[in-house]
């Protein structure tokens, strides 16, 4: 009685405030366009969605931090729970000093550390991008990985798939029933893995490679370096609105002579202030047959040589002082000093027969950098940048004008190929981001370490006392068995602990993901970051904030529901 | 019996206020002898505390304007900093007198907000800081570019609405906090970072080299930031409105802090004359004493010299004019006539 009375009273002040306030209080605005640029998508959108759906990407990315940082940290907490129990002293005394560090900071300030102090300013700049074996790319935006895509070909794919499953469980089940009539241990897994991969590798190549459909074509925009490879519907030849276009499907792109511009100062390392280095966004050895870097203004070059670090996308200009031929450090154009300036000059690298392997994102995009043909390069054609009145932006026919003068067309053309049904899209950086495989961004990676380096120092404890829980009899007993240490943990100890630790690891699985909500520390944008901004541009701050609540509830129930089944599955069946 | 009394004090303390209201806020700073001013501490060039511990910045001199005007003394000011968040209750409850704190001047504060806008002292946009070596000059040079935005009202949706237009696809990373954002770009997590112009320019200065950034040219909102009071005081509201014509005018007329006195004694130019207090009662219609405009010009100075001394070429923000020339020279700086 009291609690529906409260609740009324509560119901009605907030309704009668609202309606004084003009605070909008309906779901309505869910639908409007939303206009918040999202860097990270899990699934495609554009500014041009609507509120709805930029939450929805918010719930997502709040998923995606969350499961992969239970799993992480569950891995990661039982192993340092298990080390502090070690009877090495060494791993002991690590694992108590990381426990004992990490459960006492507080996870915010955690966050920020990961992110402004480690991530941020450590790893070098993206075109400096350290290249790690297997094509991963590491830089200070993150890591980009290569990634297999489903192309078009995938559905040709799905029956071979689906009897390699059938034909898997057919042949564990046969196994399982041989060794249990022959009454001999054994591994029914095994085969049936192997009759799994096989079928499955063997349907891949039967499936083969589904043609691209009928009238594909390919537009290339030269000012962005974007191409976008699309089913020409109507036969016109441009890429109109409503067209299809493909997603994950491999194609060549190929410049026969274009020109990429740069300015001496190095942007990914210029924290040294050498302002002599120069950097062109990176080409990879075989993707060209002939590139040559000079001067843009030879006139103001006089006397200038180039020494290239790595020939031809980054090196030093330099003079010549004591006119040995070479260069010597300390004859860089570069004074050391915070305020004065080096020399700028204008590089002008030429590339003959540029071709890339690319494969298209969800968009049916891909990127190359942006080549110019040769003509005067854009910086100096005047006017730097008027001012662009918001009425000129949106005036009916506006289509992009970029430079004054129109340059020639780039000889570029993009071979769309028929692709298998995986294609692994590669990592590169047309631009200054990452283009192509999946990247973990360093605001996503600064968020995940955070909250599994932190919550894994809650569950080590968990695992350390559910392990000092089991009784010593039971370790006694197995080795009496003649069990090996490793089997007595892993057959005798872990199973047992297993229940006690289960429950209260529940509760760190749910801190984890509502602590996710600490994501703008990082940038990262998820439900929470998602939620402030869309409540700040439309007002409608309550019904943003129910709806948070109530994502953050149903998230935690879901998880909460289904560890409590593993969790009944696994407890004690009690006689 | 006690619900009554309660209604009735609440009757009571409504009939106050709109009591309080008849009066008008100009009669009140004169009798109060002191001006409340709201201002930004954390804006340096437009209003942040100096090394002496003073209140320094390009609105804090039209604060100092204002007071010198109506007290007839620029130092008769007392400044209250104040956050984003509490400027607008700060007016509305009549904390201070007047806010000049960089804020836009914007249909719904125009309305809903409660406040009514003195005429604009700083044409601003939002604009972009790069690194000068980034090769990125313009807006088509952002093309597959990091962008660090400042999340605000409407800064992430300016940069969405400008760049989807011109089909310019870019990477955002949005921060809460402008601090936070600054130093990702300075640690070279974005190749570019969007805010205020006015604001990139006083941020700039606080990078490790800011000689090493520039920002661009080219300007994707309109921000008209400007004093505002309180909506139906229109007594007070023309005070203010006029105090800032008068320095703006100042400028037009070439009247300085150093010669105000001398040209108040010569001019023959009569709209001169009448701004100055010397003929007609254009001054003191407006409740101001007749030599309101030309005490605050003396004491603070025309338009172009608060602008310099604030923003100008020798201060370490160098902020181009730009729209803020007067409309004579090519910007929109426009003062109806004293007359």
């Amino acid at each position: 009685m009291v609690v529906v009375l409260a609740a009324a009273l509560i119901y009605h002040n907030v309704s009668s405030a609202l309606s004084r306030s003009h605070v909008p209080a309906s779901f309505s605005f869910l639908g409007v366009r939303a206009g918040i640029p999202i860097a990270e998508t899990p699934i495609r959108y554009t500014p041009n969605d609507s509120y709805g759906r930029a939450f929805l990407i918010g719930v997502l990315n709040t998923l995606k931090v969350a499961l992969v940082g239970v799993v992480l940290a569950s891995v990661l907490g039982v192993v340092v729970g298990v080390m502090r129990l070690s009877a090495n002293w060494l791993l002991r005394q690590l694992a108590n000093l990381y426990v004992e560090t990490i459960r006492n900071t507080p996870l915010a300030v955690q966050i920020v550390f990961w992110y402004t102090a480690i991530l941020t300013p450590l790893p070098p700049r993206i075109l400096s991008a350290v290249r790690w074996p297997g094509g991963v790319l590491v830089s200070n935006q993150g890591i980009a990985l290569p990634w297999p895509h489903p192309t078009l070909s995938f559905g040709a794919w799905l029956p071979y798939l689906g009897a390699a499953v059938v034909l898997a469980v057919v042949a564990y089940l046969l196994r399982r029933r041989q060794l249990l009539r022959a009454d001999r241990p054994g591994n029914a897994l095994a085969p049936a893995l192997l009759v799994l991969g096989v079928v499955a590798v063997g349907g891949y190549f039967l499936a083969g490679r589904t043609p691209l459909p009928e009238g594909t074509a390919t537009s290339f925009r030269q000012e962005s370096g974007i191409a976008t490879v699309y089913v020409d519907a109507n036969g016109n030849g441009t890429l109109d609105r409503g067209e299809r276009t493909l997603a994950y499907t491999p194609v060549e792109g190929r410049v026969a002579h274009g020109v990429l511009t740069t300015q001496t100062q190095d942007l990914s390392e210029s924290r040294r202030i050498d302002y002599a280095r120069f950097r062109f966004p990176p080409l990879h050895a075989g993707e060209y047959d002939d590139a040559t870097v000079a001067f843009a203004d030879p006139a103001k070059a006089e006397g200038l040589k180039i020494h290239f670090v790595h020939v031809p996308y980054q090196g030093i200009v330099y003079k010549d002082v004591n006119g040995n031929g070479r260069f010597d450090p300390g004859e860089e154009l570069a004074s050391t000093g915070p305020s004065k300036r080096g020399y700028a000059a204008e590089l002008r690298l030429t590339v003959d027969g540029f071709r890339r392997r690319l494969v298209t994102d969800r968009t049916g995009q891909a990127r190359i950098p942006r080549f110019t043909t040769g003509a005067p390069p854009a910086s100096s054609g005047g006017g730097g940048g008027a001012n662009i009145s918001p009425a000129q932006l949106f005036a009916p026919p506006a289509p992009s004008t970029p430079s004054a003068e129109a340059p020639a067309a780039l000889q570029a053309t993009f071979q769309p190929s028929a692709p298998r049904p995986l294609v692994v899209s590669r990592p590169t950086i047309p631009i200054s981001t990452y283009f192509g495989g999946i990247t973990l961004s360093s605001n996503y990676l600064a968020l995940l370490l955070g909250l599994v380096i932190y919550t894994a120092s809650f569950i080590a404890e968990i695992v350390r006392g559910g392990i000092q829980a089991v009784p010593g009899g039971q370790r006694e007993a197995a080795k009496a068995l003649g069990l090996s240490d490793f089997q007595t943990f892993r057959l005798v100890i872990f199973p047992q602990a297993l229940r006690i630790i289960l429950p209260p690891m529940i509760s760190q699985y749910l801190n984890l993901t509502k602590n996710s909500s600490l994501a703008p520390l990082a940038a990262y944008v998820e439900l929470f970051a998602i939620t402030t901004i869309i409540a700040s541009q439309t007002g409608a701050s309550v019904p943003v904030t129910i709806m948070l609540i109530g994502s953050y509830i149903v998230i935690s129930l879901v998880f909460a529901l289904i560890l409590n089944a593993v969790n009944a599955r696994l407890a004690l069946v009690e006689r | 019996m006690r619900r009554l009394a309660f209604f009735v004090a609440i009757v009571a303390l409504v009939a106050m206020s709109t009591a309080v209201a008849q009066q008008s806020l100009l009669d009140k700073v004169k009798a109060r002898g002191t001006l409340v001013c709201g201002v930004n501490n954390q804006l340096p060039g437009f209003g942040s505390v100096d090394a002496s511990g003073k209140f320094v910045g390009f609105d804090v001199d039209f604060c100092r304007a204002i007071a010198a005007a109506v007290l007839g003394d620029a130092s008769k000011v007392q400044v209250r900093p104040l956050s984003a968040q509490e400027r607008f209750t700060a007016v509305q409850t009549g904390e201070v007198d007047v806010l000049i704190r960089n804020t836009t001047w914007t249909s719904s504060r125009d309305s809903t907000v409660g406040m009514e806008f003195a005429p604009t002292t700083f044409y601003d946009g939002q604009g972009f800081l790069v690194r000068t070596d980034s090769g990125i000059n313009t807006l088509q040079d952002l093309e597959g570019r990091k962008i660090c935005v400042q999340s605000g009202t409407t800064t992430e949706k300016n940069l969405a609405d400008v760049l989807g237009a011109l089909n310019i696809s870019f990477t955002p990373v949005i921060y809460e906090n402008p601090d936070q954002a600054s130093s990702a770009y300075d640690n070279g997590a974005c190749d570019a970072f969007t805010s205020d112009k006015s604001q990139l320019a006083s941020r700039k200065t606080t990078l490790r080299d800011p000689s090493a950034h520039k920002i661009l040219d080219a300007t994707i909102s309109k921000e008209p930031l400007g004093p505002a009071v309180l909506d139906g005081d229109s007594t007070w509201f023309d005070a203010v409105k006029w105090i800032v014509f008068g320095v703006i005018t100042a400028e037009e007329y070439g009247i300085t802090s150093q010669n105000v006195e001398n040209v108040a004694q010569t001019s023959t130019n009569p709209t001169v004359r009448r701004m100055l207090g010397v003929e007609g009662d254009n001054v003191t219609g407006l409740g101001l004493p007749a030599d309101g405009i030309l005490q605050a010009i003396k004491q603070v100075g025309n338009y172009a010299e608060i602008y310099n001394r604030n923003l100008g070429p020798d201060t370490q923000f160098n902020i181009p004019r730009g729209l803020n020339k007067l409309y004579t020279n090519g910007g929109i700086l426009y003062a109806p006539p004293f007359r």
